[in-house]
């Protein structure tokens, strides 16, 4: 047994310190460690299925059909080009309509997919402005993490936390939107007291920016008028039936007396409902659509979920679950230490895999404390820690990436000043707002 | 034999001008570029961004600051197509007028001159919806009517 | 370039690199891109025909002689009309209106394709039932320039707009149209 935990502490640390570096592809590098505990056979099949998470994976499966399907109709630019056009020329408008914007999509919808569309129009914006982009680029970027904090659908390590603890989407939304709704606007007075100085434009300028936006039309954005149409009706769909997913037995029993009103579905089944209807409804063809599906991504998370899951298997969590309890005294002293750990370590692995990781961890405290609000500790400090650093989370290595591409140089020290400065800020206000509610 | 390009500020009619030059180191034919702006365009836009900006006061001026800035913009259009094609061989040169556009554009394309009209496939709203122009012209444009993209 | 940078990119080819190629492409949907300012070389040209397009334009004609290219003719009968025949009269009748229709549109074709060699051009014809509209968008996939009648598809009405179906078709295409 010690060697096996000896073997499994390698893997794990050896997969991290890969994934941190990337020079294999972080899918690669998951199910290569994968490989190796299940070879050895520290994982054995039957562990292996409980602790492949299915309802992460299904739930990011069914967003993936449902943003991609959408995506064809050109919905995300006629949504960037309104936005654009609804900033008439003001560039501290654009930076905080985009901000909002891109929170608000980025809370229903993934952020890696959310600023993959919009920055390209933000970009264009920029340069029709004749402005510097990156405080709009950076903007974008923490926008995107905290929208994503909101909901349980927003972002990867919110998923993960509600399939394993079995939290429903309103209990995201009574707990963590409140928090982020702060934090936005914190963000944006910060941003605004950082780079409002270099956004004044004159008349003459802004004019020019109207009327070059004027003659981008939004609607030749819309490619697919009847894909368009049916795209947004089984998004608010989606997302209506996420508001009531754990309550649609009783609302049913109205009206099909049949179903037990004791009935709930899982997030993960609400996604890929939504993702058959709109596969039925639009007629697109499923062979496009499934190869644009993400699939090392979620062989990413199937990998990340087997390499702890050997962490678990041959004991390691629980010892540290262990020392933890020992020198923990209150409630509220584990959500510290929880969300700090999250926001700092995040930062510095990507806030996925510290989450996989976490996970078991806050299950075992369960066994002599109540672990309630350390899920939620454990997701403010894992997304908003994912603002950090250039490679925190998802969302900043995309933005910044594209803007390399660009030509535009966000350097990593650049990044960090002001994405530590964020990430100590939104931690700390939205740590005070659980700490309220949770240790008072 | 004269070959009239249609141009409206987009990407789509400088490729236009392209097919024509082209066209015309051919058959040795003369490119005429042609615009016509419209008064009316120059009020909806000033117009626009007073109820947008909420600064009404200079109305006017605005307006005419942007009839100006039109005017500039199609001219500098023209000649950067002109002297992109300089050295090509191919006698070039320019027209502006002021005016509606159907109407305008109807007026010299079938005066007679032209043995063929160039205009691009998409107006500036882009790719989506074929120029509204040549749902306008199409039918009553006499010489033959080259659409490009 | 220092490690950071070099780690971004490698992160960012990862997570996104191919996926952000597809959309650049779909912004440049209604965006024209600069590398698109060329002209292809224009080797084939569909001209289709039907009842409504007697004869190809002095004019048209001078127009494609600029290009070095070979004629293709096509002559299209709508699937449409002949099955409305079938229904309305016996299949004897639709025979001999099918049969008189091939002689027209062979004699056509034939006329035409003369007209073209005698100055100068190379021509192939063909000849089919099929639909005027989706047919021609499908056949233009294989020639770099298509010339279309303002009559194409329209029938003999008398107004001076171009047919409906010609500017469906100048929507549709990916190559350039001469509507003469």
């Amino acid at each position: 047994m010690e060697m096996m935990a000896l073997i499994a502490v390698a893997v794990f640390l050896f997969t991290y310190a890969l994934i941190i570096d990337e020079r294999i592809h972080r899918s690669v590098a998951a199910m290569l460690g994968a490989a190796i505990v299940v070879f050895i056979g520290v994982v054995p099949w039957e562990a292996l299925l409980r602790h492949v998470d299915f309802g992460t994976i299904f739930l990011l499966l069914g967003m993936m059909i449902i943003v991609n399907t959408a995506r064809g109709s050109g919905l995300f630019e006629y949504i960037a080009i309104r936005t654009a056009k609804l900033a008439k020329g003001s560039p501290i408008r654009v930076l905080i309509l985009f901000a909002i914007v891109t929170a608000i999509v980025s809370a229903f919808l993934d952020n890696v997919t959310t600023v993959l569309l919009l920055t390209p129009m933000l970009l264009y914006v920029a340069r029709v402005m004749n402005l510097n982009p990156i405080p709009f680029l950076v903007t974008e970027i923490f926008a995107s993490n905290i929208g994503g904090a909101a909901t349980l659908i927003g972002d990867p390590p919110n998923i993960m936390i509600a399939s394993s603890a079995g939290l429903t989407f309103n209990e995201f939304i009574i707990h963590l939107a409140p928090i982020m709704v702060i934090d936005m606007v914190i963000l944006l007075l910060m941003m605004y007291a950082i780079y409002g100085r270099s956004m004044k434009v004159n008349a003459e300028e802004r004019q020019e920016m109207v009327r070059t936006l004027n003659n981008l039309d939004e609607r030749a954005a819309i490619t697919d008028r009847s894909l368009f149409n049916k795209s947004v009706a089984v998004i608010a769909l989606v997302v209506s039936l996420f508001f009531i997913h754990d309550r649609i037995g009783e609302i049913l029993n109205f009206v099909l007396p049949f179903v037990d009103p004791a009935m709930g579905l899982e997030p993960a089944e609400v996604a890929l409902i939504g993702a058959a209807i709109l596969l039925f409804w639009s007629r697109q063809s499923p062979e496009e659509i499934f190869e644009k599906i993400e699939w090392p991504a979620l062989f990413f998370f199937g990998g990340l979920f087997i390499i702890v899951g050997a962490l678990v298997e041959t004991g390691i969590i629980s010892s540290i679950a262990a020392v933890m309890i020992e020198n923990v005294g209150s409630t509220g002293e584990a959500m510290f230490i929880v969300t700090w750990f999250a926001a700092i370590a995040s930062a510095i692995v990507d806030n996925i895999p510290l989450t996989a990781a976490m996970i078991p961890l806050i299950h075992d405290l369960g066994a002599t404390m109540d672990v309630y609000p350390l899920w939620w500790a454990l997701s403010l400090g894992a997304c908003l820690g994912g603002n950090g650093t250039a490679i925190g989370a998802s969302a900043n290595v995309v933005v910044i990436g594209i803007a390399e591409r660009e030509g535009i140089d966000i350097t990593f020290v650049d990044f960090l000043k002001v994405g530590m400065l964020v990430l100590f800020v939104t931690v700390a206000v939205g740590f005070g707002m659980l700490w309220l509610k949770f240790a008072m | 034999m004269k070959i009239l390009v249609l141009i409206d500020g987009s990407k789509w009619s400088q490729k236009a001008a392209l097919h024509a030059v082209e066209m015309a180191k051919r058959k040795d034919a003369e490119v005429v570029l042609f615009s016509v702006l419209d008064i009316m365009e120059a009020k909806a836009m000033a117009f626009n961004f007073c109820t947008q900006s909420g600064i009404c006061d200079q109305l006017k001026g605005y307006e005419g600051r942007i009839w100006k800035d039109m005017q500039k913009s199609i001219e500098d259009d023209q000649n950067s197509i002109i002297s992109r094609h300089r050295g090509e061989g191919v006698r070039c040169s320019s027209k502006i007028v002021e005016g509606s556009i159907r109407e305008e554009i109807l007026k010299e394309a079938n005066s007679g001159e032209y043995g063929l009209i160039v205009m691009g496939a998409f107006g500036r709203s882009g790719k989506a919806r074929i120029s509204a122009l040549l749902e306008q012209i199409g039918g009553a444009i006499k010489p033959p009517l080259l659409v490009v993209r | 370039m220092g490690y950071s940078s070099s780690l971004i990119q490698r992160k960012f080819k990862d997570i996104a690199g191919r996926r952000y190629d597809s959309i650049l492409k779909d912004y440049r949907e209604f965006m024209l891109a600069d590398e698109e300012m060329f002209i292809p070389e224009i080797r084939s040209i569909l001209v289709p025909l039907d009842l409504f397009v007697q004869d190809i334009t002095d004019e048209a004609l001078d127009v494609l002689s600029a290009y070095d290219a070979t004629i293709s003719l096509a002559y299209i009968t709508d699937t449409e009309v002949i099955k409305l025949l079938e229904q309305a009269l016996d299949s004897e009748s639709t025979k001999e209106f099918q049969a008189k229709k091939e002689e027209y549109g062979q004699k056509l074709l034939k006329r035409i394709a003369a007209k073209l060699e005698e100055r100068g051009f190379s021509t192939q014809t063909r000849m089919f039932v099929g639909h005027k509209g989706d047919d021609v968008v499908r056949m233009a996939k294989s020639h770099d320039m298509i010339a279309l009648c303002r009559r194409y598809a329209d029938g003999e009405s008398t107004d001076v707009s171009v047919s409906p179906v010609v500017l469906r078709i100048c929507q549709r295409v990916e190559i350039p149209a001469l509507i003469y």
